[in-house]
């Protein structure tokens, strides 16, 4: 859709009280613009989490157009903005907040929240800002294939829940625990042990040129 | 900056993450081609607005759906009083000899 649609249909909805029928349709027509983004986006989350069920797919989207409609004016274009991908990426923000609110509602009420320690940093050298800009989809992807299947599903939930300068909220690591039958130590040692794999995979298998051979 | 960091800035910058600017959307979509398949709510989006907003009831990880396969192959076995299969065998083996560690 181009951004004058997305504009109307957002104006539209935001007028549900004066005309519920127009705003319906419009919401209709969002929907079906971007409800198969959005479930590829979820879908592929879920997956890599190793929580897929149709369940959560389902609820994440449906409760992300509900907000949607609820509050359509929170989203604007910026003015650079030359097409619909910064719409794309405002809904994919929501569907993860809506993930992580999801799974805290769940297991809120199953898993008794303790202090946990600080979480050790990686226990490996600074690589070079070089190796990391030299990775690509390929490298990050066949990076992430060495790591055991549960391995990358504890990872990638962690990176879900990642904040600069915080620690793990400790009810995300008890979640990993109850997941997986395992403890939060462990759940640190897998953590640190698949980042060290991946951060060893970078430096073999980025090629770095020697700054005599660049032209 | 940490290598944490800097991977997960990478993960995020390959849209491997949920994408949220316009570039790693664009990377996302480089990578991920769209779900044809209509999402459920396709045929009629305005139940979602009838539904309201909707808690999860169960999550099942993929480690719980290959156990209850496990356990659905192993009754199944048990109802016809067949042998066990193979693979199931080995792996109650390579289990025990981990517990006998």
């Amino acid at each position: 859709m181009s951004i004058e649609e997305i504009e109307n249909i957002l104006l539209v909805i935001s007028d549900k009280d004066y005309d519920e029928d127009s705003a319906i349709a419009s919401f209709t027509n969002l929907y079906r613009g971007y409800s198969k983004f959005l479930n590829s986006v979820v879908s592929r989350a879920l997956k890599d989490r190793g929580v897929y069920d149709e369940e959560i797919l389902n609820t994440v989207i449906s409760n992300t157009f509900y907000k949607l409609y609820e509050n359509p004016l929170l989203f604007s274009f910026r003015k650079e903005a030359e097409d619909d991908k910064g719409f794309k990426a405002w809904l994919s923000k929501v569907a993860k907040n809506e993930l992580k609110r999801l799974f805290n509602e769940y297991y809120k009420d199953t898993i008794p929240l303790e202090v946990l320690s600080v979480e050790p940093a990686i226990e490996s050298d600074d690589l070079p800002e070089e190796i990391f800009r030299n990775v690509n989809f390929k490298v990050l992807d066949d990076a992430l294939q060495i790591l055991s299947e549960r391995d990358r599903h504890i990872l990638l939930t962690l990176y879900l829940y990642y904040e600069e300068g915080k620690n793990t909220p400790s009810d995300v690591l008890k979640m990993l625990c109850k997941m997986y039958d395992t403890t939060s130590v462990n759940i640190r040692k897998i953590k640190e042990r698949s980042e060290k794999k991946i951060v060893d995979y970078f430096t073999k298998n980025t090629q770095l040129k020697p700054l005599k051979y660049v032209k | 900056m940490s290598n944490r960091k800097k991977i997960i800035d990478l993960f995020q910058s390959k849209g491997l993450l949920f994408p949220e600017t316009e570039k790693e959307v664009e990377e996302f979509e480089l990578f991920n081609t769209p779900d044809e398949e209509e999402p459920t709510d396709w045929d009629a989006p305005e139940k979602i607005l009838k539904r309201g907003l909707q808690n999860l009831t169960e999550i099942q990880t993929d480690t719980e759906n290959s156990l209850n396969n496990e356990i659905e192959e192993l009754r199944m076995v048990a109802r016809k009083g067949n042998n066990l299969p193979q693979h199931i065998i080995d792996k109650m083996k390579a289990k025990h000899n981990k517990d006998d560690k």
